[in-house]
């Protein structure tokens, strides 16, 4: 065989091989956004909640003004629409969502603290409804991560580097948690007492 | 006959007690009913040694080939009638003393299913079998034996299982035989989550096997988090998220456990129409009373089915099924 009869065979080698990573980044990139569409499912569950939650709190939460009235603004905020094709939009979107879990939860720890309000029927099936959407958007959000990280792993080895900003494609951002429990300061008097 | 439990499972506290109520009075009919059996069933047995003789001696002596004049004086090979009697007289004999093993068996189940507050029946007519088999629970199949159904509740967990036997044909030239591919239990339990879509988990088996095995299961692929989860089972689904719902890293842990714990047995897991289906491969038959030739109130009739009930409720300690946490 010739000598341009084997680069010729390269050339086409190359081109399916390049072809082949192509599709795999936009299958994968395609998949990454429906993951995302998913979370966004879930979490209008969370925002349909947020009201009736809100509602019932402002009536033996008189004192906690402050909190409810962030949390109505971290509704609007994480309903914001956005860009799924951007990922510092989706970033963006992901950390309202997050704040507003964060706000959430903690709605529902100072709320212990009002024995009416935790006797309340309202509030015990909201809670439990609460933790059933919290538990689904976990699970949409591993889904999402996991499509993530097949994607930037797609994109990050090479030659994916070179076709992934040939064709466009970008890293998807994880939708990672503040983990409030851990970061909040421990409280050693709960520990040691007060003496 | 005196027996004797060891109670250290909590499950079993009172068991003694019970058994001495309700099971011990009815060992000396069960007994005299055995060996009026095995009795009745000797002669038969030993009319079948003298055909099983009889046919010896003819393929022997070639003795089998008669001239019959009907038959145009051609050679005519009788070897058959004997080795047809000898089969018929055997399996006659087989068929009185199993009567009686299966009476005591039903007794026996009934009993200790009635102990832990299940129902049992020998017969599994209307267990759904072919919901297990459409969800690639099972492997395919030809002939089915499902016997020993058992229902009931655990804490708030409802239960409905059976012990199946599937067997696959085969062909090797003109023989046609029965393999069998699957003997074990399939189990159905209720779920504290709610769910709605189809979620299976089957046993890796390697990159090529896995491609056909998906062939066979419905669904799409999830990949998990967990490398030990991932290296042991292949998971396919109709909801990525739902399927990420019910496999929480918790339940992970916990299949991973029951799957450590019936090493030797193949797991397979469905979560579908409300189930949580369970099919157990342990290539043993369960549930089962003991031999024929063994005395009525042997002890280990009664523990092998203590052990094999305790299997249920330990499917469902291990998978957490009775906790009300969503973990």
């Amino acid at each position: 065989m010739s000598g341009s009869g084997i680069a010729a065979i390269i050339v086409v080698g190359l081109v399916v091989i390049g072809y082949g990573w192509y599709i795999s980044l936009i299958t994968r990139r395609n998949r990454a956004q429906e993951a995302l569409s998913s979370i966004d499912v879930q979490l209008r569950k969370r925002h349909d909640l947020v009201p009736n939650v809100l509602k019932l709190a402002r009536r033996f939460m008189a004192h906690e003004k402050e909190l409810l009235d962030s949390l109505t603004t971290l509704r609007s905020q994480a309903q914001a629409s956005y860009r799924v094709d951007v990922p510092e939009d989706v970033a963006k979107h992901l950390a309202a969502e997050g704040a507003l879990q964060t706000g959430l939860a903690r709605l529902f720890a100072v709320a212990e603290n009002y024995p009416e309000l935790r006797s309340s029927e309202t509030i015990i099936t909201a809670q439990q409804t609460y933790s059933e959407v919290e538990g689904h958007i976990a699970a949409a959000r591993r889904f999402y991560n996991s499509a993530v990280t097949r994607l930037n792993n797609a994109i990050q080895i090479f030659p994916g580097n070179l076709i992934a900003n040939w064709a466009n494609v970008r890293a998807m951002p994880f939708f990672e948690l503040e983990d409030t429990a851990v970061r909040a300061p421990v409280d050693a008097d709960s520990y040691l007492g007060n003496a | 006959m005196a027996i004797e439990f060891e109670e250290t499972n909590p499950r079993l506290r009172g068991f003694a007690a019970y058994y001495d109520r309700e099971i011990a009075g009815h060992m000396d009919d069960f007994e005299a009913a055995r060996r009026a059996s095995i009795w009745r069933a000797l002669p038969i047995a030993g009319l079948g040694i003298v055909a099983a003789a009889i046919t010896g001696a003819i393929f022997g002596t070639g003795a089998g080939l008669v001239d019959l004049p009907w038959f145009g004086h051609e050679k005519t090979d009788l070897t058959w009638i004997p080795l047809v009697a000898t089969v018929g007289l055997f399996a006659w004999a087989w068929s009185v003393v199993a009567k009686s093993k299966h009476k005591l068996k039903v007794f026996l189940a009934e009993k200790v299913c009635g102990f832990f507050d299940l129902a049992y029946s020998p017969h599994a007519n209307g267990f759904p079998l072919a919901w297990f088999a459409d969800l690639g629970l099972v492997p395919g199949f030809d002939r089915s034996t499902v016997e020993d159904h058992i229902t009931g509740r655990h804490d708030q967990v409802s239960i409905k299982l059976a012990d199946a036997k599937l067997k696959k044909r085969q062909r090797s030239g003109k023989r046609t035989s029965y393999r069998t591919v699957f003997q074990g239990l399939l189990c159905a339990f209720s779920f504290p989550k709610r769910f709605n879509g189809r979620t299976v988990i089957v046993s890796d088996h390697g990159k090529i096997l896995n491609w056909f095995q998906g062939l066979a299961v419905p669904g799409e692929r999830v990949h998990l988090e967990d490398p030990r989860f991932e290296s042991a089972f292949e998971v396919y689904t109709s909801d990525q998220v739902e399927a990420r719902y019910l496999l929480t890293p918790t339940f992970m842990e916990r299949v991973l456990a029951l799957a450590e714990k019936y090493r030797s047995a193949k797991l397979r897991l469905a979560f579908d129409g409300d189930r949580l289906l369970l099919s157990l491969d342990l290539r043993a038959d369960s549930f089962e009373a003991g031999s024929v030739f063994e005395t009525a109130a042997d002890p280990k009739r009664i523990t092998s089915l203590v052990e094999d009930i305790s299997l249920i409720y330990d499917l469902i300690d291990t998978l957490g099924l009775t906790l009300k946490t969503r973990a």
